[in-house]
């Protein structure tokens, strides 16, 4: 990705200027980023405004010349981590000590039976298996980005991979019968 | 994989959401309304020294706070009641140090 690193250098110095052409210049990637883990618009904004607030709290950890787009995915990730994480206990909590009517209400958008059943099976899945497979089939990166992104070893990651992958298939196998 | 979730992963792809037009205002308009904290002012390098020497500074006082010292002395009260105490008085309950069995059995404690 192309970009003034000098921007990175005047951002770290309290320029304003600088710091909304970061934001303008990367928003779109930690949107798409965000769109992978997240369904609804409002959610993505919340979390992409969070992600840049994020960021430029911690900019002064960033040097200039190491890549800035990879720091800001692995801030980008890290978030929807704690969000997903959030999310699901949230979700297990209402599942067991919520009204049915709750779980019931939610009106999910028309799509194919079978993404449907993709979509929530996917959802199961425990965060830590399911931001490296999105990472790897939606967002199409290599084992090793994947790795440097979470910050684990590339063998963890393909270990993560092979789980989400056997959950998913368990669960879709489930679903068919 | 099979061709579903194959097929599910693709249409994932192509939905992306887009920043709004305001979308920058916004990230802005959060990042003036943030108020730093002390712990902003302070250099991330000298950050951990800080951290340590506040452990070490609340562990000092909370040690001397919580942590009842006990007196050398009798102190300046006892000093001066201790006066009309005799000695078998003085050593059961004024004295620190704690007697010996034999200076024990040499008290006399008959009134």
């Amino acid at each position: 990705m192309n970009f003034d690193r000098e921007l990175i250098v005047r951002a770290q110095a309290g320029d304003r200027e600088a710091q909304e052409s970061l934001v303008k210049a990367f928003s779109p990637m930690v949107f798409r980023l965000i769109s992978r883990f997240f369904r609804s618009r409002e959610d993505v904004e919340d979390l992409a405004q969070d992600v840049f607030v994020k960021m430029f709290g911690r900019i002064d950890q960033v040097r200039p010349d190491e890549n800035f787009p990879g720091w800001l995915q692995r801030v980008a990730v890290n978030t929807c981590y704690d969000e997903l994480r959030k999310t699901r206990r949230r979700r297990i909590a209402l599942e067991t000590f919520g009204p049915r009517e709750v779980a019931e209400g939610i009106v999910q958008p028309p799509e194919p039976q079978d993404f449907g059943k993709a979509r929530l099976a996917l959802q199961a899945l425990d965060p830590k298996l399911r931001i490296p497979l999105i990472l790897k089939e939606v967002e199409e990166m290599s084992v090793e980005e994947i790795a440097r992104t979470l910050s684990i070893t590339e063998t963890n990651v393909k270990v993560r991979l092979f789980r989400a992958r056997k959950k998913l298939a368990a669960s879709l196998g489930d679903a068919k019968k | 994989m099979n061709s579903t979730l194959n097929n599910f992963f693709k249409e994932e792809r192509k939905r992306v959401f887009e920043p709004g037009p305001y979308f920058t205002q916004r990230v802005m308009a959060r990042l003036s309304e943030a108020v730093p904290s002390i712990w902003d002012v302070i250099p991330r390098a000298i950050r951990p020294v800080m951290a340590l020497s506040m452990i070490l500074l609340f562990g000092v006082l909370a040690v001397q706070i919580l942590i009842p010292v006990e007196p050398a002395g009798p102190g300046p009260i006892m000093a001066v009641v201790g006066q009309d105490l005799s000695s078998v008085e003085y050593t059961l309950f004024v004295d620190p140090a704690e007697p010996s069995a034999a200076e024990f059995d040499l008290l006399d404690f008959t009134p």
